[in-house]
């Protein structure tokens, strides 16, 4: 049964006083990337709303999920993240509608420059909790500028319990790759690779690998960025998208 | 990935071919990456190449903005700005500015043209008035030491 995405209004009304507080804020950072993480963090007092649609291809649309996160940085190492809502649109036989999934927080901070020190590390943490999901996910986020250049990795270990009683226990390990080169200073393009490994129940032995790879193309306005990826699965694995397109728009306020 | 994956049975031409009579040598660099690049057939192996071509091509912009030196500091002093304030300018640089777009070297622009570009992206990067002029102080001392 479709349930209504619980939060929307909620949102819509932190949203819009959060943008009537914050007039005069600055913009948090662009993204280069979709699926991978950048080691800066966003400048001490600046707050920017993101938005992410990921939609799916499997023989045609599956499903699309979007996330709405107003981002703030809070020290010159360190900022936090507010998921308002994560909900999804699917337009299967069994299931067709929009979901309201989960709300999250997430922290990252900061350890080392990727330009002024040999590598650049962030450790980032996310929680997530729905009606019937609990989420964690932690990321070791590794960066490299070489001038206009830009080289991440990201390693992501994600523990999943949902169902009735949160009794069903589901991990998953990714490992993220991405170049992006800077054309000018508002466009870049580039590529990511995602290596996702699924374990459900926790078991090796049903272990699941999955690899997608595709480019990307990020454009920043003066208080505006979006980046788009598109991916292509290369292994075939069945019942697994396709192709995945993902789209973050970002606004500073 | 080889070359031989991604040429799919085609046999490779040879790599390094003779020059052709009458075509311009446009660099070593960027002819070898134009071969190697004919040699990948699939779409996957061509993005991989194009990756490790613009590395090849950009390598001329890779320093990282320079340390504050003694030489960097001798250039700040018509501007009356103390090591202190460089090293503030230096570590701003390297992280408030990044958070938007990487980082230009600092010879691209001359010393009249980085206050203008520090306080036109100023808002975006939430900088004080102090924060701007120590960003300023560095780029502008840095772009004379590097000249």
């Amino acid at each position: 049964m479709a349930v209504r995405p619980a939060g929307f209004q909620p949102a819509v009304f932190v949203i819009a006083a959060a943008m009537l507080l914050c007039r005069t804020s600055a913009f948090a950072g662009a993204r280069h990337f979709t699926f991978i993480y950048e080691a800066p963090t966003s400048p001490p007092g600046s707050l920017e709303i993101e938005n992410y649609a990921t939609t799916r291809f499997s023989d045609g649309f599956t499903d699309a999920n979007f996330r709405h996160e107003i981002e703030i940085g809070i020290t010159e190492h360190f900022q936090a993240t507010v998921y308002l809502a994560n909900w999804n649109y699917t337009r299967s036989r069994e299931n067709r509608g929009a979901h309201y999934d989960s709300s999250s927080v997430e922290v990252i901070h900061n350890l080392t420059n990727p330009v002024a020190d040999p590598i650049g590390i962030s450790l980032y943490q996310e929680i997530s909790a729905g009606r019937r999901v609990f989420e964690s996910e932690s990321k070791l986020i590794l960066q490299k500028n070489f001038g206009p250049l830009i080289l991440a990795y990201n390693f992501t270990l994600e523990a999943a319990w949902e169902g009735e009683g949160l009794g069903e226990r589901n991990g998953e390990l990714q490992n993220i790759f991405g170049a992006s080169y800077e054309l000018t200073p508002r466009v870049s393009v580039g590529a990511e690779m995602l290596h996702e490994i699924i374990l459900p129940d926790w078991r090796s032995s049903e272990t699941e690998n999955n690899f997608f790879i595709g480019p990307n193309v990020s454009y920043r306005g003066d208080r505006w960025f979006a980046t788009i990826t598109a991916l292509a699965q290369t292994t075939r694995t069945e019942g697994k998208a396709d192709y995945q397109v993902r789209l973050i728009f970002g606004v500073s306020l | 990935m080889s070359v031989r994956a991604c040429s799919r049975g085609r046999r490779p031409r040879p790599l390094f071919a003779k020059p052709v009579a009458g075509v311009a040598d446009s660099g070593p660099r960027l002819s070898t990456a134009a071969i190697i690049f004919a040699h990948c057939r699939h779409w996957a192996g061509q993005l991989v190449v194009s990756t490790i071509i613009i590395f090849i091509v950009s390598c001329a912009n890779l320093a990282p903005p320079p340390e504050v030196s003694p030489a960097l500091i001798s250039n700040a002093r018509p501007d009356h700005v103390d090591a202190e304030q460089l090293q503030n300018g230096h570590r701003l640089f390297v992280s408030r500015c990044l958070e938007c777009h990487t980082l230009p070297p600092v010879t691209k622009y001359s010393r009249d043209e980085w206050p203008y570009l520090v306080s036109r992206m100023s808002n975006r990067a939430n900088l004080s008035g102090s924060d701007q002029s120590a960003i300023i102080a560095y780029l502008r001392a840095a772009s004379l030491t590097h000249q």
